[in-house]
């Protein structure tokens, strides 16, 4: 059993199935239109044909599988503490939320080094307020705090 | 012949030569810059143009458009970023030559390929503007579905080890295009009440964080790694050999660049898949690209910035911009007092002809700045995992954010990284997702305008000449892979 195959194929049924349940109650508007639910319908079914294939694939299949999932909680930390940093942009701002974050990952990934730790934040945040906000005009969200 | 000449003795002009070389580097810079495009990069500038002369005012703009549409290949190349859409087909071949140690390689290729395209366009447009401008007006709905269709087709080139994830992965990028209000009636799909989703996904925001965010995840995970991946960079130099085997690709791909930047509607982005696909099909020797073959680069590459050319020839010829890059530039040439049309290369030779030098010099200085940067450029694989990781999700942040000052492309960004993250893990293809989004609307909207003309009749999509050639390829797109690898296994 491959388990990447039936994972990605009860997740492509599913999707399918959620979103085909969506397309009923939109309109059909004239006789020669054929309407709005009349091609994501066509993907619907297609997902869930493709995930059935993947679903016998992956049960037919009697390699091993390959990937470990031991490191796979690292990626997951670093997707918690961009989730974090997302979230507090609209309050602290870009820049603050920025520099707090970059420090963050350096310091997950073992960097212990005071002057990386320092630098490499303040660089971007510099790189990021010179190119995107004065050379390109980006309004950069200073957050609801410091306003 | 005489207007040709004196557009080049225009274009000697210090001003008019220092511009196009900001423009160029400027847009070089803006490429490069993820979530930042071409259009972007066009429309910022256009105010500084208005205090300038027409050509020198123009040209600015013509050097960031063409070298925003080279740079977006950089990052793709060296961290799997791709800057701009029309980069996203370089990712395929291009990163996995980096991790082979050939980025240098590769930024050569890219280069050469980019400038060639460049230089075969904007001669196309010089010579036969006029002709081929009428021949892509005659794209209707009928036609431009056919044309959708056949770029979907390409997803079983693209699909890599498995063509049903590949075909699951397109599909969902459709799906995803369809969110939002629909093409004809105006209902609103799969909103689910939120007023960000009626105007539909943006597509840039799922590409940076599919491809880049994503590749960032991956990196946090391989640092904690005891088998780290290292990345070298051979000196390596590009063979005379090497580029003579890549001229056939890079002037087909030109070929296709050029004819589908003419076609309203199809941008770089289209052209660079549907070059891809053509130099695999093209290929002896298939089993290299998606793995890192020179030619899985050359042709996006080549084909995306012949578009620019492609793209001026319906906006200079007819008025008709066929992007919105080209709806800016259609905006600063009325600024400029040009009426493009007909009527421009009477009422204004010298400088429609000066701007073609302009075009030309854009393109030898994209090659000239591209080649003496390439070890420039390729200085970013130097730095440290630890620290180029938390520079690209940053990046990714600010670029999603860059594209419309809007909030809810960042939330969309990091959607897409989380599941492209879970992709990578289960070997699912994304670049079938990002052709997906990109097709999905023209495909849906043209598909059902074909309808409405012919009041519901089929017949439409068999019976028109143009419709009928585009929709066999596709089909024999899609399915050449499938029986070629079977034929592959019997053997």
């Amino acid at each position: 059993m491959k388990v990447p195959h039936i994972t990605s194929g009860i997740i492509s049924i599913c999707l399918g199935g959620l979103f085909y349940y969506l397309t009923l109650d939109f309109p059909k508007l004239n006789t020669a239109d054929t309407g709005a639910a009349f091609l994501p319908r066509i993907y619907c079914g297609l997902l869930i044909l493709f995930g059935i294939i993947l679903l016998i694939q992956g049960i037919r299949d009697h390699s091993k599988n390959e990937e470990s999932s031991q490191t796979v909680r690292y990626a997951l930390i670093s997707m918690v503490i961009v989730l974090a940093y997302i979230l507090v942009i609209p309050y602290i701002g870009f820049y603050v939320s920025t520099a707090l974050t970059i420090f963050s990952l350096l310091f997950f990934s073992k960097v212990r080094k005071a002057v990386t730790l320092v630098s490499v934040p303040l660089g971007a945040v510099l790189f990021v307020f010179l190119v995107f906000e004065k050379l390109l005009k980006v309004s950069i969200p200073m957050g609801s705090l410091f306003l | 012949m005489s207007l040709l000449m004196e557009g080049i003795v225009n274009i000697l002009h210090w001003d008019v030569l220092l511009f196009l070389t900001f423009g160029t580097l400027l847009g070089i810079i803006i490429g490069s810059l993820p979530g930042l495009t071409s259009t972007m990069g066009v429309a910022l500038m256009l105010p500084l143009t208005f205090g300038m002369d027409a050509v020198t005012g123009i040209l600015l703009l013509i050097g960031v458009y063409f070298g925003s549409v080279y740079g977006g290949s950089l990052t793709a190349i060296l961290i799997n970023t791709p800057g701009t859409p029309a980069s996203a087909a370089t990712v395929i071949d291009g990163y996995p030559l980096t991790q082979k140690g050939k980025a240098q390689k590769a930024l050569t290729v890219s280069t050469l390929s980019c400038a060639i395209g460049g230089l075969v366009s904007v001669i196309v447009l010089i010579l036969v503007a006029p002709q081929l401008a009428n021949f892509a007006l005659k794209f209707s709905a009928p036609e431009s579905f056919a044309l959708a269709l056949f770029g979907l087709s390409i997803v079983s080139s693209i699909a890599g080890d498995s063509l049903v994830k590949g075909l699951m992965a397109g599909t969902l990028g459709l799906l995803i295009a369809s969110i939002g209000l629909d093409p004809i009636g105006g209902f609103p799909r799969f909103t689910f009440g939120m007023s960000e989703l009626s105007s539909g996904i943006n597509f840039i925001p799922i590409m940076i964080g599919l491809f880049a965010a994503s590749e960032a995840f991956k990196s946090m995970e391989d640092i904690f790694t005891e088998n780290k991946v290292k990345v070298t960079i051979d000196k390596v130099k590009l063979k005379w050999l090497e580029f003579k085997g890549l001229i056939g690709t890079i002037l087909r791909s030109a070929g296709i660049g050029t004819f589908t930047g003419m076609v309203p509607g199809a941008g770089a982005d289209i052209a660079a898949f549907v070059a891809y696909n053509e130099a695999k099909r093209f290929a002896k020797n298939k089993e290299e690209f998606g793995k890192g073959d020179l030619r899985g680069v050359a042709a996006p590459e080549a084909a995306g910035n012949s578009v620019t050319g492609g793209a001026m020839i319906p906006l200079l010829t007819l008025g008709i911009p066929g992007d919105a890059v080209t709806a800016v530039l259609l905006g600063a040439l009325m600024v400029q007092g040009l009426q493009p049309g007909p009527m421009l290369f009477e009422s204004n030779g010298p400088i429609v002809y000066t701007l073609f030098v302009g075009m030309l010099l854009a393109n030898v200085l994209l090659l000239v700045f591209g080649l003496l940067g390439i070890r420039l450029f390729t200085k970013v694989l130097l730095i440290p995992q630890t620290i180029l990781t938390p520079l690209i999700l940053m990046l990714c942040v600010v670029g999603a954010y860059s594209l419309g000052n809007n909030y809810f492309d960042i939330v969309v960004m990091f959607i897409a990284g989380v599941v492209g993250y879970f992709f990578k893990r289960f070997k699912i293809p994304a670049s079938p997702v990002i052709l997906g989004l990109i097709l999905g609307p023209m495909l849906e909207s043209n598909f059902r305008r074909a309808l409405v003309m012919s009041q519901g009749d089929l017949s439409i999509f068999y019976t028109r000449p143009i419709t009928v050639v585009l929709l066999v390829i596709a089909v024999i797109t899609l399915f050449t892979p499938l029986f070629s690898k079977k034929l592959f296994k019997k053997s």
